[in-house]
């Protein structure tokens, strides 16, 4: 198999007193499509680069499979990398952007324009291939710039926001896309994002990135509702956040929490007895019951398509958020709601 | 805001001062169509006498040929260590860059005359014998700053992301800037070279100071008017003004021009 796995053994990158990475270990598979996810400014794109060689570690070391290319410049690394802006040669035609690489490798002109006649039919672009990049759209930029890059037929391709600069219609299309095509290929992708869907769309693994380090990593499911932190549950889509008190473990790796804003609730995760805990709640979690044993205030209902997001105040004051399905009855603002919470359906947050 | 009397005081502001640089050019041009051997008023009579003069004395045209072909090396030479110079100075992490540069473009601030001086001083304590090759030398110290500055500003304004592409898909360093930089910047260096030749074409104290009187043109001209007027002089300037004006023009053109 082609595909090449990524290790990082403590790699950690300081711009002069910036620490732009912590030191970090890595794990990427072969094969397998991670997606590093994050805020701006989180350190997710200096990794990336330093895996592609663009930028030199601080410490630590890179593997690309078995080998150790730390020191190894761009060009004699088994990793591709397509940037934001695509950097499509402007002065180059389509085709000659797209064989650039092999000609790199001294390939003959034949097979160098064979080659990326075929990746032209595959991209859907053939006939395209004498235009300038700066004739043609966002969309086809795009698959230009993937084809440059997987022509190479790299263990690893390295995705800086892949789908950045792209509206946002396509980008729901392209996110599919991708993900069709790393199966088809079989290579190891690494892609960096800031849009938590396109993570989840894309993924086999999303590593979530705060300040410079990984503050989770897992398959987009674990990660969604097992999220570890305060700052990964909300970055990976909408949660209320109550706090309350560990009253009793319950077996199935559960804990019993005393909370103002909801009374009694069984949370997922492990804590001790007595600890002061945060729990966090998906929109969907809560559901709307007269008969709930909890009552809140409804503060705000909001239309969002496939769904009405209710907002509430609970008998403490904590905001709570909540998903109603379409059809379902819509209780007026400032009426009381009952509410019910299936065990489990909480999250126990890392304090 | 600006009002409808800033507009027309800045109107007026910009004739006044296109009137100040142009006007005397003017005045030279017309003389020079004028069959008086000095400028009076009125004209008696036009005639192009004088453009025949300037074509049919070999010294005019031996000064122009040495001024075009010094021009030309000065120009060539100042364009390819610019661009070496000025990727560098975009590329280069080191502390001090700023001051670095700044220093780089500072001989544009100091009068010719001290660097003429400068020159002759130091290559004769180096033993160099004064000649158009050494003058050429110092234009080229005049010119690279202009070449500098022009250069680094369009270097700087490429996308990073392109040479790195090069370099990603398998290029050297060398080779990503010959296939990425340097098509990129191909007006530019068109546009450093005009600019650096119509700089070098009309210098004349480095030239008067490291060279033996192997004559170019601005001296010709300088050594004429010394030796009394000679009406020729104005013709021969209409046209040198007429031909360094075109190619500013179009060295300005080509960098106001959007690259691809």
């Amino acid at each position: 198999m082609r595909a090449k796995s990524v290790t990082l053994r403590g790699v950690s990158k300081s711009f002069g007193e910036v620490q732009a990475v912590c030191p970090q270990d890595l794990e990427v598979r072969a094969g397998e499509f991670l997606t590093l996810l994050g805020p701006s400014g989180c350190g997710k794109t200096t990794i990336l680069r330093m895996i592609a060689g663009l930028e030199a570690v601080s410490s630590g070391a890179i593997f690309v499979g078995d080998e150790d290319v730390t020191g190894h410049p761009p060009n004699r690394r088994d990793t591709s990398i397509m940037f934001q802006d695509y950097a499509l040669f402007p002065h180059k035609s389509v085709r000659d952007n797209i064989a650039y690489g092999l000609k790199m490798r001294g390939q003959s002109e034949a097979a160098r324009s064979k080659a990326a006649e075929g990746w032209l039919e595959r991209i859907s672009l053939d006939g395209y291939g004498k235009r300038l990049p700066s004739a043609l759209s966002g969309g086809q930029r795009q698959r230009v710039a993937l084809a440059r890059a997987l022509i190479l037929e790299p263990g690893v391709l390295l995705l800086d926001e892949p789908l950045g600069a792209l509206d946002a219609g396509l980008r729901r299309h392209l996110q599919v896309e991708l993900r069709r095509l790393h199966r088809d290929v079989g290579l190891t992708f690494i892609a960096v994002t800031h849009d938590q869907e396109e993570a989840m769309t894309m993924s086999d693994r999303i590593a979530v990135m705060r300040d410079g380090r990984i503050e989770q990593l897992g398959t987009p499911a674990e990660i969604y509702d097992h999220p570890e932190t305060e700052f990964v549950a909300r970055f990976l889509g909408r949660c209320s956040v109550i706090e309350g008190r560990v009253v009793a473990g319950v077996a199935g790796g559960m804990v019993q929490v005393e909370t103002a804003a909801l009374g009694p609730v069984f949370a997922t995760g492990t804590a001790a007895q007595g600890a002061n805990v945060r729990l966090a709640l998906r929109p969907e979690a809560l559901i709307l019951d007269h008969s709930g044993p909890v009552r809140a205030r409804v503060t705000d209902a909001v239309f969002t398509g496939n769904a009405v997001r209710l907002t509430l105040t609970a008998a403490d004051g904590s905001g709570l958020e909540l998903d109603l399905p379409r059809g379902a009855p819509v209780p007026a603002t400032g009426t009381e709601a009952g509410l019910r919470l299936p065990p489990g359906a909480a999250i126990l947050l890392a304090s | 805001m600006t009002g409808p009397i800033t507009t027309r005081a800045l109107t007026l502001l910009f004739w006044i001062t296109a009137g100040v640089i142009y006007l005397p050019i003017g005045v030279m041009a017309v003389f020079s169509f004028s069959s008086a051997r000095y400028q009076i008023l009125p004209i008696p009579a036009y005639t192009t006498e004088w453009y025949t003069r300037v074509f049919t004395d070999g010294q005019y045209s031996a000064g122009f040929l040495n001024s075009i072909l010094l021009a030309a090396m000065v120009s060539l030479a100042a364009t390819l260590i610019g661009f070496a110079c000025a990727y560098s100075l975009v590329n280069a992490r080191f502390p001090g860059k700023n001051a670095f540069t700044l220093l780089v473009l500072a001989p544009l601030a100091v009068p010719l005359l001290l660097v003429g001086i400068a020159l002759r001083i130091w290559t004769t304590m180096l033993g160099l014998q004064p000649s158009l090759p050494l003058a050429g030398l110092g234009q080229v110290l005049y010119v690279l700053p202009l070449a500098v500055l022009n250069l680094r500003n369009r270097i700087a304004q490429l996308p990073k992301s392109h040479e790195e592409a090069a370099w990603a898909l398998g290029a050297s360093r060398l080779r990503a800037i010959m296939d990425v930089i340097l098509p990129a910047c191909r007006a530019a260096l068109l546009a450093t070279f005009i600019l650096c030749f119509t700089f070098a074409f009309d210098e004349f104290v480095i030239a008067y100071f490291l060279t033996n009187f192997s004559v170019t043109l601005p001296i010709k001209i300088w050594t004429t008017l010394v030796t009394g007027f000679d009406p020729t002089i104005n013709a021969l300037g209409t046209m040198v003004f007429a031909f360094s004006l075109t190619l500013g023009v179009t060295a300005q053109w080509l960098l106001m021009r959007k690259d691809p």
